[in-house]
């Protein structure tokens, strides 16, 4: 033995009292043997040593005392040491990692002896010096064990087995890997092999990776864990066996078994570099294509990316993360649209086609739960999309659920995570003061404004200042308590009133739990999830979903696929958002309170005065309470909205041959809304109405008492049949995959509305009413029916289609790609539904890479692309015939009559886009730096467009859709990965980058009258030659210096004031300024992960360059109507000078429309948008192990924060250019959450 | 291989399936079952009975430009800047661009037009039966009466010696919104709407089952005032005659009750044919204050005064409304009117006696119970003077005052209108251009059609 001299060697210290290794101390030798027998190796350790209790520290789950009985089954290591002992302090690190690797296994206990004098502050100071933690139990002030195993010096290495026998007593040199897989092999019985699977280009640990001996059943094999260890126990080892080890997306490593040293810890390098790319395969919802045969452009988003935001539907991660998406926000506030590289359509449908696993999705998007998705595919050229056919013109997007593998080890994963939301800034709005609007009110009122109301038969309310100035004016008060009245007005705020009695943090908080499993012949996943939602308004929305996926290898030959997806959610309303709560043709007064100091609700005079109210209730005692209570309504007034969905699948391929299969699918959906609308009793909608329809003369109610109820109904049913025929052969350098299929679907829409008065929801009951009389109203006089809601709908659309895709391959370096398809519907015109005109596309691709003239190391792997091809578009809610719809029944006739609702369009058809698409896909050595670059030319042919109208023809609308527009487009996508680190901290970046640019080329557009051009950029322009979002702009010319009054420049070019000639016929596109794009011309994200141990941290932050928006300013014909003015007012033109230093023209009254158009479309209120905001943060901490819980494989903490805010703006004023005047930005919310893997 | 060859044209047949044969009735499904290609007489007549368009479009900027009402400065200033400038007769911009009075006006001739087109299309059985007859005759009657009004606001005062120069209305006669929009002059425009009534008439029932829709009453009354108009007064009084042939009934106004806010029932006996005019801001009863000689000129026990009118409190008076029950000025047909065209052709034919009957028939109805004195008129000027001093009365805010300042004018009545606003005078001289309005710019862009002169 050697131990001594080379524990020596190492600079052991000395112990003091224990004795030198060689020295041992007689003292203690002596007493040893008066107590107790020695073991030896071989000796059986007593009974009560089992359960001897052990003083504990450093215990990893905090016990204070053991047993070894505790640890009984697994191999017990017992190491005596000492903190003067530096080689054993040394070796702890490899200890904790043998323990942290072999947990199932083996039990590792420090035990320090009593003679060490080491105490509980030695064994600290002794750990800390190792600046990492040490999972290990020690024991301390050990007066028994150390003398059973007759403990000289230290370390020392005492192995028990589970049998309580000593198979080995070792110093520091027989502590290792070696000996211990001996160990483990003469505990189990059998033998083991343990190791790590990691990447081999980045050495990133790889988890999840199955392994297993070749020859066993799947069931015997181990995944490994969140480090990529793995320890996989065998016995009988058959002579010719190998190790498997394998994982989706990496190439398979086997090992003979022979070959493997087994004493040591094997390290498995998967995926030799240049392969796995290769094997990236995207979903076009037709095939799954691998990407080295792919000629167009896709980008593929998986799981784990996805799964770094927190979020209820399942498409709001891809805008962020999808090369050149974007979101059409400012456009489309209430529902912000998705856009895969712009626009290709003016008028048309502007949303991408979702397509669900297979087929297209009709539902609510809200009905898939993101837990489920696997990965998303985006399709954005025509050779991508083109397998669409004429809905694939605004890109599709493929979201591929998860799904179980054939010969997949059973899993469970369960996610769960809680976001808050706090309320939206309301102070983000610049408004007046409200001081100052009463100073307005004042003015008003002097000027008689709205006088003329007090006698309208309407009753319609006046402000509470305005009620104040007419008790003044009438002699009611004195002017002293005017005064006094609108001093207390002048420092109320009504949005502090909203953030204290309506908005509050909202939560969401989302579980999933998920279940897989595989053997040969079969594989299933049952999923299910739960969220539950609400809002900063109490608007809730909950979801359930469940899914059931199975496969099934019935022969050889057959495979048959069945799933299940159900899913009910119920969204509920809240309480009322600002902007809700106005006064009848008015606004909502901003020092209005909604409950005083005492929490008395105070009443809002939301329709009439509350002198009309008063006299009414005097007058008529049967009336009910006609006061409208903001805080307390939104209780009587609910409406709920419950959705039930249900897909069922079912799919039949059948293998001809190896290189031919046949494919038949069936999908059924079918999506339930129920809605539901209570305005109970007390609810101010349902009093209002029956006190309007209350009959004096008859003292009756011509609606009952009770509430108003508002149910719907709506059905739709989907059904899909798809038959295919998949081809896929080699022979020597040549390769072809093709499809070809047939696909026929209905989608089929039922739906009814009704009304019931008088219901009461606690005996459900309702009151018919008579919907053919005219009643005369209380408030009016005027004579009217009673308002009916019922309607019904039934719709029904259908396709037929064949397609075909394919590509042939040679050498596999050259790739040709062609996919054609040929659409009908009982939607189309009848022209385009009798002529065969499909839609196709054709690719080139060459992996320059593989030529044998290719020799760069820099860039190992190099491919070029090339596409054409057309996509089509559709509004299924046009027709090319002659119309009428039938509506209620008329009192006076008693029969329905009937509206003209389409008009005789028969050269309707659908819109054509062609696209051409040139990329370059590339990776340098090693993977450091990966990408692609795109550049790309889209050509919108027969466009939908409003045509206008002259409407002296009298179809009720002033313009008609027709295919009567062209546009055009370009672009660049740039995707960058680049690897900056590898070591410890690693370091990873991925740069989306996009150049975008597009023109309306041509447009039937006889409406020459500039002034509909100018806007806020959020209408589509359509003139010739000028990008399809574009800002126009009256040209300004400062103020009036005399009046402040706006002035600008007529077409003659003279300086003027006639706000009618600046705005009005004579106005040409010409006499505008033309001030930019309103849509993003260079956008992307930039996102970076930092890798540390355990730890990762990601960023992203979202950049939108190159675009103008229109600043809000003060509008005084809104001021004047709804008591809600911009800040702007206080920069106002006031006296003659003020023109020098403001762009603010001074307050007129009476207002003039023209003036206001055209201030609020003059040059000076636009501005750069651009602006860079950092959009997330994730960060994560993956747990090796969670101490007893042996069951456990991964744990992941994770805290993401969403909607950090903009870093940086163009725009000096503090506006957020993704929102309009009308809306508050979002702010951070933040999402706390834990994702476990048994 | 056997087994290729079925699989095989199994697929095949589902695709060739699917691609022909079977898809052409699988795609012959209506996208949405609510439309129907109207193609039977019930679908013209239910496309005629929509109330909601055929009967209350009419143009109400005949009563906005006459002298019934005036505005004061405060309620003026309160109006959008369009309203602004067609109360003060303004020669452009009076309307605001889409959706605008002339829109919703030509949207009637566009159902009427779209009814008549599709009849012809109409099965032979089809266009054999009854009802077609009537619902042509409806048609016919609506783009008529239309036409009449757009031309009493767009287009100047009928005049025989210009009738062929001076610029009429686009008379669009097919509901293909493709067809461009011409003016026609003002002859071609009174001949297309008295051709349509005359046909109409022999179409149409002597009475409907309800006067929503047009009757052969409706329509001859029509023809009387559009006759009156065009100051053809034999004619005029013709067709009032016949039409009260049919129908004479007069209310009671002694049965109504003055304190109401509304004293007048929609339908009512008296209403033959109701349409009527949507309001606008400065029309509505709490702005529109009443003309004070007008107001002054109906007498102590004319219950009129009290039925008609209400007191502000602050010496002036509010409209309360007619017979279109609503606030929205009655522009359809009631007995009354028709009772004075025929007063006013009789005393224009010189036969004051009988003139002075038929007006005292319909003002007994007017006064307090007892207390009429039937009026008396020595001679044919006289009896005209006092049926235009009551025709003036009765037929406030019914859209026909602007008719009849345009062919009284015409006749050297002289009728200056004026106008003070915010110590601004304006005054519109008897025969001014701008008695026809201007219309909206932007369809003077879109269709290229000329401008009214100014």
């Amino acid at each position: 033995m050697c131990l001594e001299a080379r524990a020596q060697s190492e600079g052991t210290d000395v112990p003091k009292n224990f004795g030198t290794p060689d020295q041992p101390s007689t003292a203690m030798s002596g007493k040893l043997q008066e107590t107790v027998t020695p073991l030896q190796i071989g000796d059986t350790i007593p009974e009560y040593l089992w359960h001897l209790p052990l003083q504990v520290v450093n215990h990893p789950e905090g016990k204070e005392a053991i047993t070894l009985d505790d640890y009984r089954g697994k191999l017990i290591i017992l190491d005596f040491w000492a903190t003067y002992c530096n080689t054993c302090i040394k070796s702890l690190p490899t200890l904790d990692s043998m323990q942290h690797r072999l947990n199932s296994d083996i039990e590792i206990v420090l035990v320090n002896a009593e003679p060490t004098k080491d105490n509980i502050d030695k064994i600290n100071v002794a750990l800390a010096r190792l600046h990492t933690s040490i999972n290990l139990p020690i024991v301390f002030h050990d007066t028994v064990l150390y003398r059973h195993f007759q403990i000289t010096g230290v370390p020392r290495y005492i192995w028990i087995d589970k049998h309580g026998a000593v198979v080995h007593i070792t110093n520091r040199q027989g502590m290792n890997w070696d000996s211990l897989m001996d160990g483990l092999r003469d505990q189990n019985g059998g033998d083991i092999v343990s190791g790590k699977v990691i990447s081999e280009g980045d050495g990133m640990p790889i988890s999840g990776a199955t392994v297993r001996l070749k020859s066993r059943p799947l069931e015997t094999a181990v995944l490994t864990d969140s480090l990529g260890a793995f320890n996989l126990p065998y016995d009988n080892l058959r002579k010719d066996d190998s190790l498997l080890i394998s994982h989706i997306g990496y190439g398979n490593q086997t090992y003979s078994m022979n070959a493997i040293d087994k004493r040591r810890l094997l390290t498995v390098p998967l995926t030799p570099s240049e392969r796995i790319l290769d094997e990236v395969v995207v979903y076009s919802g037709y095939e799954a294509i691998p990407k080295e045969r792919a000629t167009g452009s896709y980008i593929k988003l998986d799981g784990d990316l996805l799964a770094q935001q927190v979020y209820t539907n399942a498409l709001d991660a891809l805008p962020i993360l999808g090369n050149s998406v974007s979101l059409a926000k400012r456009t489309n506030v209430t529902a912000p649209r998705i856009m895969i590289r712009g626009l290709s359509t003016l008028d048309g449908p502007k949303n991408p086609l979702i397509v669900l696993d297979n087929f297209p999705y009709e539902g609510d998007i809200e009905n898939i739960n993101p837990n489920d998705i696997e990965n998303i595919t985006v399709l954005k050229d025509a050779a991508a999309a083109s397998i669409w056919g004429s809905r694939a013109g605004n890109g599709v997007i493929v979201i591929t659920t998860k799904k179980a593998q054939y010969e997949q080890p059973l899993s469970i994963t369960v996610n769960s995570n809680i976001k808050i939301m706090p309320p939206p800034d309301l102070h983000y709005f610049k408004r007046m003061s409200t001081s100052d609007i009463i100073d307005v009110e004042q003015f008003l009122f002097d000027e008689k404004y709205r006088f003329s109301d007090t006698s309208a038969r309407e009753h319609p309310p006046f402000s509470p200042v305005y009620e104040l100035l007419f008790a003044r004016q009438n002699g009611q008060i004195s002017e002293a308590a005017l005064q006094q009245r609108l001093n207390q007005l002048r420092s109320i705020d009504v949005r502090d009133e909203y953030n204290r009695l309506f908005y509050s943090n909202g939560i969401n908080q989302q579980y999933a739990l998920s279940i897989a499993n595989g053997s040969a012949h079969n594989a299933w996943q049952l999923s299910g999830g739960f969220d539950k939602n609400l809002s900063v308004l109490d608007a809730g929305f909950d979801r359930l979903s469940l899914r059931v996926i199975n496969d099934s290898r019935l022969t050889e030959k057959l495979t048959l696929s069945t799933g299940v997806n159900f899913t009910w959610s119920r969204s509920t309303s809240g309480k009322p958002d600002i902007g809700t709560i106005t006064q009848s043709g008015g606004g909502l007064p901003p020092y209005t309170r909604f409950m005083d100091d005492d929490g008395i609700p105070i009443p809002f005079e939301k329709d009439y005065r509350a002198a009309f109210v008063n006299e009414m209730a005097e007058l008529h005692p049967d009336l009910l309470d006609w006061n409208y209570y903001p805080t307390e309504d939104y209780l009587h007034d609910r409406s709920t909205t419950t959705i039930q969905n249900l897909i069922g699948n079912l799919g039949i391929n059948y293998r001809i041959f190896n290189w031919l299969n046949v494919d038949a699918k069936y999908q059924y959906q079918r999506q339930h809304t129920d809605g539901n609308t209570l305005r109970d009793a007390n609810s101010y909608y349902a009093r209002n109405l029956v006190n309007s329809y209350y009959q004096p003369g008859e003292e009756s109610f011509a609606i009952p008492k009770g509430g108003v109820l508002n149910l719907s109904d709506d059905e739709v049913n989907a059904q899909s049949v798809r038959t295919q025929l998949n081809v896929d052969q080699k022979w020597g350098n040549h390769a072809i995959a093709a499809i070809a299929g047939a696909e026929v679907r209905g989608i089929y829409t039922n739906g009814k509305g009704y009304r019931q008065y008088g219901y009461d929801d606690d005996i459900l009951v309702a009151f018919p009413v008579n919907y053919n009389v005219n009643y005369t109203s209380l408030v009016t006089g005027r004579q009217s029916l009673i308002p009916n809601s019922d309607s019904f709908t039934r719709l029904s659309n259908r396709y037929v289609s064949v397609y075909g895709n394919g590509s042939y391959r040679y050498k596999e370096r050259y790739v040709l790609s062609l996919s054609a398809r040929r659409d009908a519907s009982n939607i189309f015109g009848v022209t385009t539904n009798n002529k065969w005109t499909p839609l196709w596309s054709a690719g080139l691709a060459w992996e320059l890479s593989k030529e044998n003239f290719y020799r760069s190391a820099t860039l190992p792997y190099l491919k070029l692309r090339a596409t054409y091809g057309f996509s089509g578009n559709v509004d299924p809610s046009l027709t090319a015939v002659t119309t009428i719809v039938y509506s209620n029944v008329s009192p006076y006739t008693m029969s329905s009559f009937a509206q003209v609702n389409r008009f005789y369009n028969p050269d309707l058809r659908w819109e054509k886009s062609r696209q051409v698409n040139l990329g370059v896909d590339f990776r340098t050595a090693s993977n450091r730096i990966s990408g692609t670059v795109e550049y790309y030319e889209k050509k919108g042919i027969d466009l939908y467009g409003p045509s206008p109208l002259d409407y002296t023809a009298g179809i009720g609308r002033p313009s008609i859709t027709k295919n009567v527009a062209s546009m055009r487009a370009n672009g660049m996508d740039f995707m960058l990965q680049s690897v900056n680190t590898t070591g410890m901290l690693k370091w990873n970046t991925t740069l989306n980058a996009s150049l975008y640019r597009d023109k309306v080329t041509s447009y039937y557009l006889r409406d020459r009258n500039g002034s509909q051009f100018v806007g806020e950029g959020t209408n589509i322009s359509g003139i010739a030659g000028m990008p399809l979002y574009a800002i126009f702009s009256f040209k300004w010319a400062g103020l009036d210096s005399q009046t402040g009054d706006p002035l600008g420049i007529l077409p003659d070019g003279t300086v003027s004031k006639d706000y009618n000639q600046l705005t009005g016929n004579g106005v040409s596109i010409e006499d505008l300024v033309f001030q930019g794009n309103a849509m993003p011309r260079f956008f992307g994200s930039l996102g970076n992960t930092f890798r540390w141990r355990n730890l990762s941290f990601t960023f992203y932050l979202g950049y939108k360059l190159g675009y103008y928006f229109r600043r809000p300013s003060i509008r005084y014909n809104n001021l004047f109507r709804t008591l809600d003015g911009h800040s702007d007012y206080t920069l106002r033109w006031q006296k003659p000078g003020d023109e020098l230093h403001t762009y603010v023209p001074s307050m007129a009254y009476p207002t003039s429309a023209a003036r206001e158009t055209f201030y609020y479309g003059s040059e000076v209120l636009v501005g750069r948008a651009d602006h860079i905001r950092l959009q997330y943060v994730h960060l994560a901490y993956q747990f090796s192990d969670i101490p007893g819980v042996k069951a456990l494989k991964d744990a992941q903490l994770y805290l993401n924060a969403n909607n950090l805010g903009i870093l940086w703006a163009a725009n000096k004023e503090g506006l957020d250019p993704d929102y309009t005047s009308s809306t508050a930005p979002m702010r951070t919310d933040i999402a706390i959450g834990l994702r476990l893997r048994l | 291989m056997n087994k290729l060859k079925r699989l095989t044209y199994i697929t095949v047949a589902t695709v060739s399936a699917a691609a022909m044969g079977s898809c052409e009735t699988y795609l012959d499904e209506k996208p949405d079952s609510k439309l129907f290609v109207p193609t039977k007489v019930e679908d013209l007549q239910a496309l005629l009975d929509n109330f909601l368009v055929m009967n209350q479009n009419d143009p109400p900027a005949a009563e906005m430009s006459c002298d019934n009402y005036y505005l004061t400065l405060q309620d003026w200033n309160n109006l959008s800047e369009d309203e602004r400038r067609l109360y003060t007769w303004q020669d452009d911009y009076i309307f605001p661009s889409y959706p605008n009075q002339w829109s919703i006006t030509y949207q009637v001739p566009f159902i009427a037009n779209t009814a008549l087109h599709n009849g012809t299309l109409l099965t032979e059985e089809e266009q054999q039966k009854e009802e077609w007859k009537n619902v042509r005759g409806q048609a016919l009657f609506y783009r008529a009466k239309t036409f009449f009004h757009i031309a009493t606001v767009w287009a100047p005062a009928y005049d025989p010696a210009s009738s062929v120069t001076e610029l009429g209305i686009p008379l669009r006669l097919t509901p293909d919104f493709n067809e461009p929009s011409i003016r026609a002059n003002v002859e071609d425009t009174y001949r297309q709407i008295i051709s349509d009534l005359k046909e109409s008439v022999r179409l149409l029932p002597p009475l409907a089952i309800t006067p929503m829709r047009p009757s052969k009453l409706a329509a001859y009354a029509m023809l009387a005032r559009v006759y009156l108009s065009m100051r053809m007064y034999t004619e005029a009084g013709l067709y009032a005659d016949s039409a009260l042939q049919i129908d004479h009934t007069l209310l009671d106004y002694n049965a109504l009750n003055p304190s109401a806010s509304r004293p007048f029932e929609r339908l009512n006996a008296e209403v033959m044919m109701h349409t009527f005019a949507g309001n606008l801001p400065s029309l509505s009863n709490n702005r529109a204050k009443i003309d004070s000689t007008l107001y002054r000129s109906f007498v102590e026990n004319d219950l009129r005064k009290e039925l008609f009118f209400n007191d502000n409190g602050n010496g002036t008076f509010g409209f309360k409304g007619t017979y279109s029950g609503g606030t929205g000025g009655f522009s359809g047909i009631a007995n009354d009117e028709v009772y004075l065209i025929k007063a006013e052709c009789l005393a224009r034919a010189g036969k004051s006696e009988d003139a002075m009957h038929v007006l005292n028939e319909l003002l007994v109805t007017r006064w307090k119970e007892g207390t009429f004195i039937p009026y008396e008129a020595s001679d044919a000027g006289q009896a005209l003077e006092l049926v235009l001093t009551e025709r003036r009365k009765q037929l406030i805010y019914r859209g026909l005052r602007w008719m009849d300042l345009k062919r009284l004018n015409k006749e050297g009545r002289n009728i200056e209108l004026v106008r003070e606003i915010g110590g601004t005078r304006y005054v519109l001289p008897p025969n001014d251009p701008r008695y026809a309005l201007a219309i909206p710019e932007e369809i003077i862009r879109l269709s290229g059609i000329q401008q009214n002169p100014r």
